[in-house]
């Protein structure tokens, strides 16, 4: 009987821990969710993206029901000369980690649908290759202390 | 009777102390003498280029030509205000810049957007948009004809992108160029750029230190 014990407790103790290991492979930090300047219609979203699973995650795309279209950019400057291109897809290594910065990758948001200001709330729908990630945030101003 | 010195030890003597003298003025001037600071982060063009003549509109609508570029130092940087990234950065951090001189009672050369963007950026958007960095920032664009007057004579590229979904971008060079009060091109800050770069380099360049 105490052997039976023993073995139930140790089977719920490992399935606790795994329950524990079980969440998603991707997370982000850092998300600076900038609305539209005065002026233009287009946001962008600087965040980092981590991958604690042991595969690739490739993040595919994105929507806001804030603005008509979310994408993918690269902002490179070769030669002096500025280039922001759309990108198609963004992989973030199992185990690792990519960041989204200024003058580097970034979500463009376009063409803001309403009053979209610093303070209104804010929903990012991120479609990746383990499912999709809501991010639940609010517009800052570009101009707002980075914390 | 004393012995007197003989020529020939006089003239080793006296030249010891004639360069002793040297020697010693020497490093008197290097330790008390101020050679003026060079700048870390801008490059100095070899002569200074005139600016070509062009006529645009800045963001009241108002007639803007090189004449407008005299009388005070000026930093012009190409965008376009659908960019969301590199051009309102780089904005906001001459407009930082400006600040951080004004605290220490500095002057700051006027702060010009070439909009490269005609087509999207009227006056009207460009007065709006220029307001988010804050009083006294100009923004200028015209035809392509008149603003390729301006960039192809100041080495500034700039072309449209097609985005795929019926929109596009405009691809531009990034770099920040300093002109002096008889609108005369004068340095290139080169992008990457920082804050600390035109804190550092501007009042150098424009003698406001």
């Amino acid at each position: 009987m105490n052997r039976h014990l023993w073995l139930l407790a140790t089977a719920t103790l490992l399935l606790h821990a795994c329950a524990e290991d079980a969440g998603p492979a991707l997370s982000v930090t850092d998300l600076r969710v900038l609305a539209p300047l005065t002026g233009s219609q287009n946001g962008v979203a600087y965040m980092s993206f981590r991958n604690r699973g042991d595969r690739d995650i490739v993040i595919g795309g994105a929507k806001s029901a804030q603005f008509e279209r979310v994408e993918l950019h690269k902002t490179s400057i070769n030669n002096g000369v500025s280039r922001m291109q759309s990108i198609d897809a963004l992989t973030v290594p199992a185990g690792g980690e990519v960041k989204l910065a200024e003058g580097a990758t970034h979500f463009m948001l376009i063409n803001a649908r309403d009053s979209a200001v610093p303070g209104t709330p804010v929903i990012l729908e991120i479609a990746h290759s383990e499912g999709l990630l809501i991010l639940d945030a609010e517009l800052q101003s570009r101009f707002s202390p980075v914390e | 009777m004393r012995p007197t010195m003989t020529l020939s030890r006089k003239i080793p003597a006296l030249a010891f102390i004639i360069l002793a003298a040297i020697g010693g003025a020497l490093l008197f001037y290097r330790a008390f003498s101020v050679e003026p600071a060079l700048p870390a982060y801008a490059t100095v063009l070899p002569s200074p280029v005139p600016v070509p003549a062009f006529a645009l509109l800045d963001e009241q609508g108002v007639a803007f030509t090189q004449a407008d570029l005299r009388d005070q130092w000026s930093l012009l940087f190409f965008g376009f205000t659908h960019c969301p990234d590199i051009c309102p950065a780089t904005l906001q951090q001459l407009a930082l810049a400006r600040a951080r001189v004004a605290e220490r009672d500095g002057e700051f050369p006027q702060i010009i957007l070439v909009s490269v963007d005609p087509s999207r950026d009227s006056p009207e958007v460009l007065a709006a948009y220029v307001k988010n960095f804050g009083e006294n920032i100009k923004a200028v664009t015209g035809p392509e004809e008149q603003l390729r007057k301006l960039t192809a004579a100041l080495g500034i590229y700039f072309a449209t992108s097609d985005d795929g979904n019926g929109d596009y971008s405009v691809d531009h060079s990034a770099a920040v160029l300093l002109f002096d009060e008889d609108a005369m091109w004068r340095a290139v800050f080169s992008a990457p750029h920082a804050v600390e770069n035109f804190v550092a380099d501007v009042p150098l360049l424009t003698g406001a230190d």
